[in-house]
């Protein structure tokens, strides 16, 4: 791990605990000899109030690279996750997070979460990522809204 | 034009021969035909600028309190600048008056003569008339102040900006200067990139610390660590520009489209010595209180 790479991480984790956005939790996870991995965190992901996305609280994995932040993270929702921009694996679809994309280094935690969190409710309709979140939510609304609502269930807040 | 001689200087710790020099060249401004001088003299100031920035940060000298000493220096520059800007204007508009001139005799003479042996030798005295005017009137220079303005602006003199800027950072190294939101207006790719909350973010974007070597970028006026910036290029391999490493902007940089950020470097420099003035305040509080 380059030491740009393990000085950022921590400089994220220290702006993180001093401030980050309601509902939203972010933290590194342990090795098996009790140490911290800062290069792998867990984290979750609210829904927005008031729309079919707003009862769960949804959990995320952030695998930071050797050369972050040159390059961006993967984040990761558990395989399977419901989304139309989330591919089977569980891996996120998103510009940002995308390197030859709009991934810069000077994007942060918090930038990210938030992004997420507002692909949830929007989803893009330019980069399907799997079959049957995708075919529900553009001909079938009711179907896509009832699949989310029961996902939303299995991760309460 | 006259020059303020700061008599405070001498007590400055820099040779004495410096501001010997300096003080001279305040005695001897440049003329016409001699502007050579200008490089010394900017030398000079930008020596006697930093240290008394030094001795502001080793706590000699009180530049917060007193930004007179930096308004000396300042204003002595401005008018060097001037000088310089005024005879420039003077030498072009006897330029013109030369071509008009010369215009008006041309037609006594074909081009084909026009060698330089011609006009060394020249029989009729037309060119030597001519230089003879050039040289001996005084020539006017009909530049405003406007003008003079313009020329300062356009010059983008990093020694004058740190000057104008001086005073207002020791007062709040994170306020947003005029210039700031001038450049945010020019390239609006990202409002809120350089100015968070009406302050200016005094740690690099890329290594989330405290800046060490701030480099602006002179595309976008973007800024980063080089440390960070560094990493970034490195990355890289075939070495082609890249995005900027800001969300959203839409500049492709190297790393030498970089320079050194002065004025982020003094915001930093200002910023530390506050807070560790702060801290020792703090502490003298702590220690009366215990007293009490
Ligand atoms: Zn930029």
């Amino acid at each position: 791990m380059s030491s740009l790479c393990l000085q950022r991480l921590q400089e994220e984790r220290k702006k993180w605990r001093k401030d980050h956005p309601f509902g939203f939790w972010a933290k590194p996870t342990k090795n098996s000899d009790g140490s911290l991995n800062m290069q792998r965190w867990d984290a979750g992901i609210p829904g927005k109030e008031n729309t079919i996305w707003g009862q769960g609280c949804f959990p995320i994995t952030i695998e930071y690279p050797n050369d972050y932040p040159s390059k961006p993270p993967k984040v990761k929702f558990p395989a399977g996750f419901y989304h139309p921009n989330v591919y089977p694996s569980g891996t996120i679809c998103l510009s940002i997070l995308n390197e030859s994309q709009d991934w810069r280094p000077a994007i942060t935690l918090k930038q990210i979460v938030l992004g997420i969190q507002s692909l949830l409710e929007n989803p893009n309709p330019n980069s399907p990522a799997q079959e049957p979140a995708w075919r529900a939510f553009s001909r079938n609304i009711k179907e896509y809204e009832t699949k989310v609502l029961e996902q939303a269930r299995k991760y309460p807040k | 034009m006259t020059f303020n001689i700061d008599k405070e200087l001498i007590t400055l710790p820099i040779h004495q021969n410096t501001i010997k020099e300096y003080n001279e060249q305040l005695r001897y401004p440049p003329s016409m035909f001699n502007n050579n001088y200008n490089i010394d003299f900017k030398t000079q100031t930008k020596q006697l600028l930093e240290t008394y920035i030094d001795c502001y940060i080793a706590g000699i000298v009180d530049l917060a309190n007193s930004t007179s000493k930096i308004n000396k220096l300042g204003g002595n520059y401005i008018k060097y600048l001037h000088i310089q800007y005024a005879n420039n204007t003077v030498l072009k508009n006897k330029l013109e008056q030369f071509k008009t001139d010369y215009k008006n005799i041309s037609k006594d003479i074909s081009t084909d003569n026009l060698t330089l042996d011609y006009i060394v030798n020249d029989e009729n005295y037309y060119f030597s008339q001519l230089l003879n005017n050039i040289v001996s009137t005084e020539g006017s220079s009909t530049s405003t102040d406007t003008d003079f303005n313009n020329y300062c602006k356009n010059l983008n003199d990093p020694l004058l900006k740190v000057f104008k800027c001086l005073p207002l950072l020791l007062k709040d190294p994170m306020c947003v200067l005029p210039d700031d939101e001038e450049n945010n207006i020019n390239n609006n790719d990202d409002d809120d990139v350089k100015v968070a909350g009406g302050t200016i973010e005094l740690t690099c974007p890329i290594t989330c610390r405290p800046y060490a070597y701030p480099m602006i970028s002179r595309k976008c006026n973007h800024v980063f660590d080089k440390d960070g910036l560094t990493n970034y290029f490195q990355s890289n391999e075939d070495g082609n520009q890249i995005k900027c490493p800001q969300g959203a902007c839409k500049a492709y940089l190297t790393m030498s489209d970089f320079i050194k950020d002065d004025i982020m470097d003094l915001r930093c420099k200002i910023y530390k010595n506050i807070s560790k003035k702060n801290k020792l305040n703090k502490n003298n509080d702590n220690i009366n209180d215990v007293i009490l």
